[in-house]
C-alpha cells in the first residue's frame, strides 16, 4: 500500500525541500510546506475512508535480522491511528497557515517550516508504527524536533535553556521507556508488536511502570512535568501544535496502546500520578501572569486527566477534543500576542497584567477564546463536556463494582476538584484579557487589530470543532455521537455525572468571577528549584570531583609511576657509577696504592732489602718449625 | 589477486618511496597520500561487497610459511604470513579505509616537515590494516607494535605545546599493554600446535592441502594421549587453531586441563586478565585511560581522527579476535567484572566530559564513555551485545572522526579550544553548526543515526544476559542521560546566544570546501548506517554467532 508510505514521507520531503530552498526563498518554503501538508491531510482522509474498520490493517516489513531474530517495522492503521493521522495533519495545517502571518517577518522562516515538517514526520511515525522499538525511534525524533522548535530563537538564552531542559527531561523518561521496551521484548518472545501487546501478557508492575516513564516525560506528568511550561519560550504556533495538541499527547497515545498489559496495581499508581498532575497543573495555572504559561499548566492538568482515564476510549476521546480546543486557545493567545507585538514596543506582550478590555478590539478572537475555554471547562454544549464526563464515568462505573473502594473516591474527588480549579483560572484569565480596562500604557489601544484570514481561519475552524454538536447530534449526550462507533466501543451516558460536573464548573466560574480583580502573582515554590538542588547541582559537583580525581589523583599516580621509574633509573645509574663501576675503579685505585707503596719500597735502599729479606727468612723459619 | 596483501603493502611501499624521494617533489606528497588512501578505500569497499555474508569462517585467506625453526625437543617453531577477514574484522577494515582517507584530506593542513609526516602516515595506514587482517598472532603483534612508532612521532613532532609529554605517555602506556600481550602470546605459542603442519611432519599427509577433518582428529587424539614425538610437533601462532582445545599440548601452560597456577590463580585466568589489560589500555578502559585525553589534546587534527577513529577499536577487536575465542570459559567466569568495568567507563567518562572546558578533552572523554558500551556489549556474552559492540566501534569510528574534525575546524580559525571562549556561533557559521549538531545528536544516541543502534544493542545484550544483574545494566543507561547532558550543554554554550568570541572580534569563516568534503560524507554515512543497520549486522552476524557458540 503506497499511500501509507506517502503519508509518512510527504512531511519528510517537505522538511528536506524547506532546507534546500534556504533563507533566500523563505516564502516559497512556507507555502510549499502548507501545500504539502494539505496534500497529506487529503491522503490521510482518503486512507481513513478506505481502511476504517478494515480487517487487514497491518503491514509488516523486515528491517534486519540478527542471530535468527527478525527485527521488523510496519504500519498499523486501526481507527486510533487513522484518527491520529487526520488529527495531526489537520492541526499541523492550521498551525502552518496561522504561522504564515505570525512568523511573517522572521529571517529563518525556512528553518521554522522545515522543523515543523520534521515534527509532523516523526509524530506520524509514532502513530503509524506497529512496534515499540521503531516507535521509540520516532519518539526520540519527536523530542529532537521539539528541542529544535523550542530553541528556534536560539539567540534568546531562555529559549535555549528551555529546549535543553525539555530534551533532557524527556531523555530521563525515555530511558525508563527503553528499559521497559527491553522487558516487553523478552517477555513477549522477542517481539514488541503492538497487536500482540494485550492482556495475555502479565508484565510485572515494575516493567509496566518503566514503560509508563515514556508517558510521564512526553506527556509532562508529575514528576517530570516542569519542562512543559518552560517550553512556552518557543513560537506560539509551535506551542499550539506540539505542546498542546499533538506531541504531548503522544504519551497518552502510548498509554492507550500499552494499557491492556497493565495489572490493577499499575493502573492504580498511574491514576494516582495522573490525578496529582491534574491538581498540580491547575493550581500552578492560577498563579501565572503569562498568558501562555497559564495555558501550558492547563495543558499539564488536562494531560493528567487523560492519564486518569487510564488509556481507555475515554482518554482517546478527551485527547481528540482537547487537541481542538487547546490548539484553539493557543492560537487565540498567539493572535493576541501578535496584535500587541505590532502595536507597541518594549513590553512583555504575553503578560496578562498588561492586557484587559481586548474584547472590543478583537471581538472575533474573544468569541473563539470564550468558546474554547468553555470546552476546556467542560460546560454543556461544548466538546470538553462530553469527553470529561466520559472519563469521570469510568470511575463512577467501576466504583459501583468495587463499592467501598476509597481510592476510587479520591480519584473522583480530584477530578471534580480539577474541574473547579480549571473553571476558576479560566474565568479569571478571560476576565484579565478581555474585560475591564486596557492596562498597558505603552500601547495605543487604537492600533490593536485582528489578524487577516490566515489567523482567523484556523482559529475559527478550531472553535467550531470545540462545540459539542460536532461530536454528537445531541451535544448533551455522547450516546448519540459518532465517536463510539468510530473507535469501536459504546459509551454509556450517565446524566447524573453531567449535572454534577456542570455544577462544579459553575462553582469554579463563580469563584473566579468573584476574585476577578485580584491578581495572584506571588511566587510559589516550583519543582525546578528543588530539582536543581537535588539533581542538577550534585551532578555538576560530582563531575567536578571526578574530574579532580582523574587529573590530580589517577593521572598524578601515573605520572608518579613515571617519576618513580626515572628515580629508580637515576639510582641505578648512581649505583652503576659508584658501586658497580666503583669496583673496577677501586681495584685500579688500590692497585695504584699498592703500586705506589711497592714503588716506594723499591727505592734502592739496600739496608731495607736486607732487613726485609732477614725478616722474611725468620718468618719462613718460624713457619717451617711450627708446622708439624 | 592478493587483495589483502595489497591493502598492507601499497601504503608501506609508498611510504618507503616517499622517504627517499628528492626534495622538489615534497609538495606533491599530500596528493600522493590522498591517492593511496583513496585506492585503499576503494579496495576496502570492494572487499566489503565481495565478502560472503553467509560464511562464518575467514575469507580471502592468504598463507605463506614465513619462518620455520626446528627447536629440537621443543618441536618445530613456525610463524606464518597469514591474512584473512571475517565478520569481526570486515567492518574494521572498512572503517580503516574510510577514516584513513578522511584523515588524508585533513592532513592537507600539515605544512612543515611534510616528507616525514606523509611517510609516517602511510606507514601507519599499512600497519593498522595489517593489524586487522593478520591471523597469525605473531604477525598481529608485529603490526600492533609497528603502529606505535609512526603514532609516537606523529604526535611528538607535529603536536601541540605538550607534545613530548603526551607522545611519551602514549608510547609507554601502549608498550606496557603490549608487553602483557607478548607474555600471553609466548604462553600460547608454547601450548598450541598446528595439527595440519604436524600431520605433514608426521608424514600422514604430503602437503597441507590434503588435510581432512579425520586427520586433524587423529593428530589431536595422538596429542591428547601424548604419543606425538616431540620433534615433530609444530608450534604455531595461528589464531585459527587457538580456540580449539584439542590443539593444546597436554600439560602445557595454557592447556585447560593442566591446572597450572601461580599464587592460586590459574594460568589461563591470568592470561585472560593480561590480554584484557593489554587491549583494555588501547580501548581505553577506566582506569587505564589517562593517556587518551593528553594524546588527543596534543595531537594534530588528522592524527586525533585516526587515533579516535581506528586505534581505539583495536582494543575491542583484540577482545573479540583473541581473548574471547581462546579463553571462553574465563570470559564467562569474569563476565560480571568485564561489564562492571564497562559501566564504570561509561559513567566515569561521561562525568569527566561534563566537567571539561577544553572541547577536545570533552570529546576525548566522551570516547571513553562510548567505548565503555563496547565493553558492556562484549561482557554481556550475548549475540545482541557482541553485534552491538562491533557496531558501536564502527559507528564511533565515524562519529569521533567527525567530532575531532569539527574541533579542528574551530581550532584552525582561532587556535583556541576552550568552550567558554565561544558563544552564538550559529549565527556566523550555520553549516558548521549544522554539522556539529548532527555529530552531537548522533553521538548522544539519537535514533536514525548510527550511535543509537550501537548503544541500544549493547544495552539490550546487557539486559538479556543471565550473568549480569539488571541494576548494573540499568546503571549503564544513566550514561545515555549524561551523554545528552554534556553534548547539549556544549552545543548551547558554543553555538547559541549572541555571537561572541574571546580575543577575536572579526567574523569567523564558515566551512571551507575541503572541510565540507570531509564532513558531509561522514554525516551522510552515520545516517545511512543508522537507518540500515543491516549494512553492518549482516556482515557481523554469522561470525559472531559462531563465536557465541564457543562461549
Amino acid at each position: 500500500m503506497p499511500l501509507i508510505w506517502l503519508i509518512l514521507f510527504t512531511p519528510f520531503i517537505s522538511f528536506l525541500t524547506a532546507f534546500l530552498l534556504g533563507r533566500k526563498r523563505n516564502t516559497m518554503a512556507s507555502w510549499l510546506t502548507v501545500s504539502l501538508t494539505s496534500l497529506n491531510l487529503i491522503f490521510s482522509i482518503i486512507l481513513l475512508f478506505q481502511t476504517l474498520h478494515a480487517k487487514d490493517n497491518h503491514l509488516i516489513y523486515n528491517w534486519f535480522t540478527l542471530n535468527g531474530k527478525a527485527y521488523q517495522f510496519g504500519f498499523l492503521f486501526d481507527s486510533l491511528t487513522l484518527m491520529m493521522l487526520v488529527l495531526v495533519n489537520f492541526i499541523a495545517l492550521l498551525v502552518e497557515i496561522f504561522s504564515l502571518e505570525y512568523m511573517e517577518n522572521d529571517p529563518d522562516l525556512y528553518r521554522y517550516y522545515g522543523f515543523l515538517s520534521l515534527f509532523v514526520f516523526s509524530m506520524l511515525g509514532i502513530v503509524l508504527t506497529d512496534n515499540l522499538f521503531v516507535m521509540y525511534g520516532f519518539w526520540e525524533l519527536v523530542g529532537l524536533s521539539s528541542y529544535l522548535l523550542i530553541g528556534f530563537w536560539y539567540k534568546k538564552s531562555e529559549a535555549v535553556q528551555a529546549s535543553k531542559k525539555a530534551f533532557l527531561m524527556n531523555r530521563i523518561g525515555d530511558i525508563g521507556f527503553l528499559i521497559g521496551i527491553f522487558a516487553v521484548y523478552f517477555y513477549n518472545g522477542y517481539s514488541t508488536d503492538l497487536t500482540t501487546l494485550n492482556n495475555t501478557i502479565h508484565l510485572p508492575t515494575v516493567y509496566c511502570l518503566l514503560l509508563f516513564c515514556g508517558t510521564i516525560a512526553k506527556s509532562a506528568q508529575f514528576p517530570l512535568h516542569t519542562w512543559l511550561p518552560d517550553a512556552m519560550e518557543g513560537p506560539t504556533p509551535v506551542s499550539a501544535l506540539i505542546h498542546a495538541a499533538t506531541m504531548v499527547v503522544a504519551g497518552v497515545y502510548l498509554l492507550i496502546r500499552i494499557s491492556p498489559m497493565f495489572d490493577e496495581s499499575t493502573l492504580a499508581i498511574i491514576a494516582g500520578i495522573g490525578a496529582i498532575t491534574m491538581i498540580l497543573g491547575s493550581i500552578y495555572a492560577i498563579f501565572q501572569t503569562d498568558i501562555k504559561k497559564t495555558l501550558a499548566y492547563s495543558t499539564v492538568s488536562q494531560l493528567g486527566l487523560m492519564v486518569v482515564g487510564l488509556g481507555s476510549e475515554a482518554s482517546t476521546f478527551h485527547l481528540l477534543t482537547h487537541a481542538f480546543f487547546k490548539a484553539g486557545l493557543f492560537l487565540c493567545a498567539g493572535a493576541i500576542i501578535h496584535a500587541l507585538h505590532h502595536a507597541g514596543k518594549d513590553f512583555d506582550a504575553q503578560d496578562m497584567r498588561l492586557m484587559g478590555g481586548l474584547r472590543k478590539k478583537m471581538p472575533f478572537t474573544f468569541v473563539c477564546y470564550l468558546v474554547c475555554s468553555m470546552a476546556l471547562m467542560g460546560l454543556p454544549l461544548f466538546s470538553g463536556f462530553l469527553s470529561k464526563d466520559a472519563i469521570l464515568n469510568i470511575w463512577f462505573l467501576s466504583n459501583d463494582e468495587a463499592n467501598t473502594d476509597i481510592s476510587h473516591l479520591i480519584i473522583i474527588c480530584s477530578i471534580l476538584l480539577g474541574v473547579i480549579l480549571t473553571a476558576f483560572y479560566m474565568t479569571r484569565q478571560i476576565w484579565m484579557i478581555f474585560f475591564g480596562e486596557f492596562r498597558n500604557e505603552k500601547v495605543d489601544m487604537k492600533s490593536i487589530h485582528e489578524g487577516s484570514w490566515k489567523m482567523k481561519l484556523p482559529i475559527g475552524l478550531l472553535t467550531i470543532l470545540s462545540t459539542g454538536f460536532v461530536f454528537s447530534l445531541n451535544p448533551l449526550s455522547i450516546e448519540y455521537g459518532w465517536f463510539g462507533n468510530f473507535i469501536g466501543r459504546d459509551f454509556e451516558e450517565n446524566h447524573l455525572i453531567g449535572i454534577i460536573s456542570t455544577l462544579f464548573a459553575l462553582l469554579g466560574i463563580t469563584a473566579g468571577y468573584l476574585t476577578r480583580y485580584r491578581i495572584f502573582a506571588f511566587q510559589i515554590p516550583t519543582f525546578d528549584n528543588f530539582y536543581n538542588k537535588i539533581f542538577v547541582n550534585p551532578t555538576i559537583k560530582i563531575s567536578n570531583i571526578i574530574q579532580f580525581f582523574d587529573q590530580r589523583m589517577l593521572d598524578s599516580f601515573v605520572n608518579f609511576l613515571a617519576d618513580l621509574q626515572v628515580f629508580i633509573a637515576k639510582f641505578i645509574g648512581w649505583f652503576d657509577a659508584k658501586i658497580i663501576d666503583g669496583i673496577p675503579n677501586g681495584t685500579v685505585y688500590s692497585a695504584g696504592i699498592v703500586g705506589r707503596v711497592t714503588r716506594s719500597v723499591q727505592g734502592g735502599k739496600v739496608q731495607l732489602y736486607v732487613a726485609l729479606a732477614f725478616l722474611g727468612l725468620i718468618g719462613l723459619l718460624i713457619y717451617v718449625i711450627t708446622t708439624p | 589477486m592478493p587483495i589483502l596483501s595489497l591493502l598492507i603493502f601499497i601504503p608501506l611501499c609508498v611510504s618507503l618511496i616517499l622517504a627517499f624521494t628528492p626534495e622538489r617533489y615534497v609538495p606533491y606528497f599530500k596528493w600522493i597520500t590522498l591517492v593511496v588512501t583513496g585506492i585503499e578505500l576503494l579496495l576496502c569497499i570492494f572487499l566489503y561487497f565481495q565478502f560472503d555474508r553467509q560464511v562464518a569462517d575467514y575469507q580471502f585467506l592468504e598463507r605463506y610459511d614465513w619462518i620455520t625453526l626446528p627447536l629440537g625437543n621443543l618441536g618445530i617453531g613456525s610463524i606464518d604470513y597469514l591474512l584473512g577477514v571475517d565478520g569481526i574484522s570486515m567492518p574494521m577494515v572498512l572503517l580503516t579505509g574510510i577514516v584513513m582517507f578522511i584523515g588524508a584530506i585533513s592532513s592537507f593542513e600539515i605544512k612543515d616537515k611534510s616528507r616525514g609526516y606523509f611517510s609516517l602516515y602511510l606507514l601507519l595506514a599499512g600497519s593498522i590494516i595489517g593489524c586487522f587482517i593478520a591471523l597469525d598472532m605473531f604477525l598481529f603483534y608485529l603490526f600492533f607494535e609497528f603502529m606505535l612508532l609512526p603514532m609516537y612521532f606523529l604526535i611528538g613532532l607535529w603536536g601541540g605545546p605538550r607534545r613530548e609529554y603526551a607522545s611519551i605517555k602514549f608510547f609507554i602506556y601502549t608498550l606496557v599493554g603490549s608487553i602483557f600481550i607478548l607474555i600471553v602470546m609466548i604462553g600460547l605459542y608454547l601450548s598450541v600446535i598446528d595439527p595440519v603442519e604436524t600431520a605433514v611432519q608426521m608424514g600422514l599427509i604430503n602437503s597441507a592441502s590434503d588435510v581432512t577433518p579425520k586427520i586433524i582428529t587423529q593428530i589431536q587424539s595422538l596429542l591428547a594421549e601424548g604419543e606425538l614425538p616431540a620433534q615433530s610437533i609444530v608450534h604455531t601462532f595461528d589464531l585459527r587453531f587457538m580456540p580449539d582445545q584439542g590443539n593444546y599440548v597436554t600439560g602445557s601452560w595454557l592447556n585447560i586441563f593442566s591446572g597450572n597456577q601461580i599464587a592460586g590463580v590459574s594460568l589461563r585466568s591470568l592470561s585472560f586478565i593480561f590480554l584484557m589489560v593489554g587491549f583494555g589500555i588501547k580501548l581505553p578502559v577506566v582506569p587505564f585511560h589517562t593517556w587518551l585525553p593528553d594524546a588527543h589534546v596534543e595531537a594534530p587534527t588528522p592524527v586525533s581522527v585516526v587515533l579516535a577513529g581506528i586505534l581505539l577499536k583495536i582494543g575491542g577487536y583484540g577482545f573479540l579476535r583473541i581473548t574471547y575465542p581462546i579463553f571462553p570459559e574465563i570470559a564467562n567466569e569474569y563476565a560480571l567484572w568485564i561489564v562492571a568495568f564497562g559501566v564504570l567507563s561509561i559513567i566515569y567518562g561521561a562525568f569527566n566530559a561534563l566537567a571539561m572546558n577544553d572541547l577536545k578533552k570533552m570529546i576525548a572523554y566522551s570516547s571513553v564513555s562510548h567505548m565503555g558500551f563496547v565493553l558492556l556489549g562484549i561482557g554481556s556474552l550475548t549475540s545482541e551485545g557482541f553485534n552491538g559492540a562491533v557496531y558501536q566501534m564502527f559507528s564511533h569510528g565515524i562519529l569521533s572522526s567527525m567530532l575531532f574534525l569539527l574541533v579542528g575546524v574551530l581550532y584552525s580559525r582561532t587556535h583556541d579550544r576552550r568552550i567558554d571562549s565561544y558563544q552564538g556561533l550559529a549565527s556566523q557559521m550555520p553549516l558548521f553548526t549544522l554539522m556539529t549538531a548532527i555529530a552531537f545528536f548522533a553521538s548522544l544516541g539519537l535514533p536514525a543515526f548510527s550511535g543509537f543502534i550501537g548503544e541500544i544493542f549493547t544495552l539490550m545484550g546487557a539486559f538479556n544476559s543471565p550473568q549480569i544483574p539488571r541494576w548494573l545494566a540499568g546503571l549503564a543507561t544513566f550514561g545515555l542521560v549524561l551523554g545528552a547532558g554534556y553534548f547539549l550543554w556544549t552545543l548551547q554554550r558554543i553555538f547559541f546566544g549572541k555571537f561572541w568570541v574571546r580575543q577575536y572580534e572579526e567574523t569567523l569563516q564558515d566551512l571551507t570546501l575541503s572541510e565540507k568534503v570531509m564532513l558531509y560524507p561522514l554525516a551522510v554515512s552515520t545516517l545511512i548506517f543508522g537507518i540500515f543497520p543491516r549494512l553492518i549486522f549482516d556482515v557481523t552476524n554469522v561470525s559472531l554467532t559462531e563465536l557465541i557458540k564457543l562461549l
